[in-house]
């Protein structure tokens, strides 16, 4: 790729042909809406919705002992995960900072296939293959440039998908295989896993045959309310279940990137323990960053907490200061990482932020804007 | 393409001011409107409170994201559109009409000829 040509994938002209809103995102040009964010995040919850992500990685890592490997390296206890099943882990630097974060499945014994996020993919790479063992019994192969990737999420996903791939191609929340033989002679990899908190599948093709199933999946999906959906809802769908974003929830420091100048330099320099996610941690187990994870448990003083707008106003955003009191002199207890209007609570704002020092059910304020405060209240997520 | 009303003036940001009597009327344009996609949230203005050429004095949110609506002119305001507040989406569906955001006074007369016509307006949208 070179400096600021931007990546189309193979689901482009797809993209084009349904009207989309292109823009570049981490160097791919990808659609931000084709109509509009709220309508495709309000199909998604109640039908289903498609998603080109082809933008994401997908790593191959092969050899005997391959799920004690990563599971020396990641927070997740890797090992446990028998052939079939999908797992989530982070992957932390020496220090105990999240790297990345990476939805895996495992195909074999010897085989496991990992997403790593767009923008990390070559930091990655690097990563990984600077953490394998001397004796050359793992390998790593990246397959991101000839694969695309369809995410179809949503209540009615499997029933589109048996229609258009068949039942043997139906699988369960968290499972994985390569897909089955279907009515378009397409081979491939098929997860249950999504980043919109609905039931779904990932599909992951080659290039060559993307559009070709994309355009089965539309066709057959239509009439049950299926739409193409654009990185705008995937957004608001992702932060209504409170999953975290790689680079606006947490950053890697090694990246020296400036973050955004509205938080504390460091503030998204965290580790798993401080994201406060439900599952991908596995403390019994000896992982690299550990050290740093058990310190923030034990201290457990700032955790990534949901905030729901308990008034209306200004939407909660990136950067926005939170007050303890409704005060300009209140001392600021955090700020928000990701935040915005939930379609599917009628717009109501809600946002993830880091705190200290709060309990849930907490009240604080968030400023929303030099002219607005908005109280709110400390929430688990998800919030719908 | 987009709506460009030949009585109404213009800002570089996309905002339009139709002159009533001696007040303004302000707005966002119908490119503007559809630039953003569903409007969500209106932050409007204070009456009474008066504001420079130029100045930041309210805001209109989209699911994605959130743009600043500037004082196309000086003056104060009179008067905002608080039916807003609880149907956002008149900007979308009416911003020339329902969708007016406030009313103000006109300080200096003269500030409303550094405002496109119409015909500039189109041309900076390339329509």
């Amino acid at each position: 790729m070179e400096v600021g040509e931007l990546v189309r994938t193979a689901l482009y002209d797809c993209h084009l042909d349904a009207n989309a809103k292109m823009v570049n995102f981490h160097g791919f040009e990808l659609p931000i809406w084709y109509t509009s964010i709220q309508e495709e995040h309000l199909a998604c919850r109640s039908a289903a919705g498609m998603f080109d992500v082809s933008h994401m990685g997908f790593f191959s890592f092969k050899g005997n002992n391959v799920r004690q490997w990563i599971e020396s390296i990641s927070t997740q206890r890797v090992s446990s995960f028998v052939s079939g099943r999908c797992g989530y882990t982070h992957f932390l630097d020496h220090d105990g900072y999240i790297i990345d974060d990476m939805i895996f499945g495992v195909k074999s014994d010897d085989c496991v296939l990992g997403v790593p996020n767009a923008s990390m993919v070559p930091i990655m790479w690097d990563w990984f293959n600077s953490l394998l063992p001397d004796d050359g019994s793992i390998s790593i192969e990246n397959l991101s440039d000839e694969t695309s990737i369809i995410a179809l999420q949503g209540p009615k996903s499997i029933e589109i998908l048996a229609l258009a791939l068949g039942d043997k191609n139906k699988i369960g929340r968290f499972k994985c295989q390569n897909i089955e033989s279907n009515q378009i002679d397409i081979s491939g990899w098929i997860q249950g896993t999504g980043y919109t908190g609905e039931s779904g599948v990932e599909i992951f093709v080659p290039n060559n045959k993307a559009a070709l199933l994309w355009n089965l999946l539309i066709e057959v999906g239509n009439p049950l309310g299926l739409v193409p959906v654009g990185l705008g809802a995937r957004d608001t769908l992702r932060l209504e279940k409170g999953y975290l974003l790689s680079g606006q929830d947490f950053l890697w420091p090694g990246l020296n990137l400036e973050g955004d100048s509205s938080l504390p330099n460091d503030f998204l320099f965290r580790d798993t323990a401080e994201t406060n996610v439900p599952f991908g941690l596995d403390i019994e187990h000896n992982f690299i960053g550990r050290d740093r994870v058990i310190r923030s448990l034990e201290s457990g003083k700032i955790k990534w907490h949901g905030l729901k707008c308990l008034e209306r106003g200004p939407s909660p955003r990136l950067g926005h200061q939170i007050k303890r009191i409704d005060s300009d002199d209140s001392e600021i207890i955090g700020y928000v990482s990701s935040g915005g209007p939930s379609p599917s609570l009628n717009r109501t704002g809600i946002a993830m932020a880091y705190l200290s020092d709060v309990e849930l059910g907490d009240e604080v304020w968030i400023q929303a804007s030099s002219r607005r405060r908005i109280k709110a209240e400390v929430v688990v997520p998800p919030f719908v | 393409m987009s709506q460009v009303p030949s009585n109404l003036k213009y800002t570089a940001e996309h905002e339009w001011v139709r002159i009533e009597g001696n007040d303004a009327v302000i707005g966002i344009t119908d490119f503007a409107q559809d630039a953003l996609t569903d409007v969500v949230w209106v932050e409007l203005p204070e009456t009474g409170v008066s504001v420079s050429e130029m100045e930041a004095c309210g805001s209109v949110e989209s699911v994605k994201s959130v743009s600043e609506i500037y004082a196309p002119i000086a003056g104060e305001i009179t008067e905002v559109n608080e039916s807003l507040e609880d149907s956002p989406e008149q900007i979308n569906e009416d911003p020339y009409g329902n969708g007016w955001i406030w009313r103000m006074t006109v300080s200096d007369a003269s500030q409303l000829d550094d405002l496109m016509d119409a015909v500039a307006y189109s041309a900076q949208l390339g329509e």
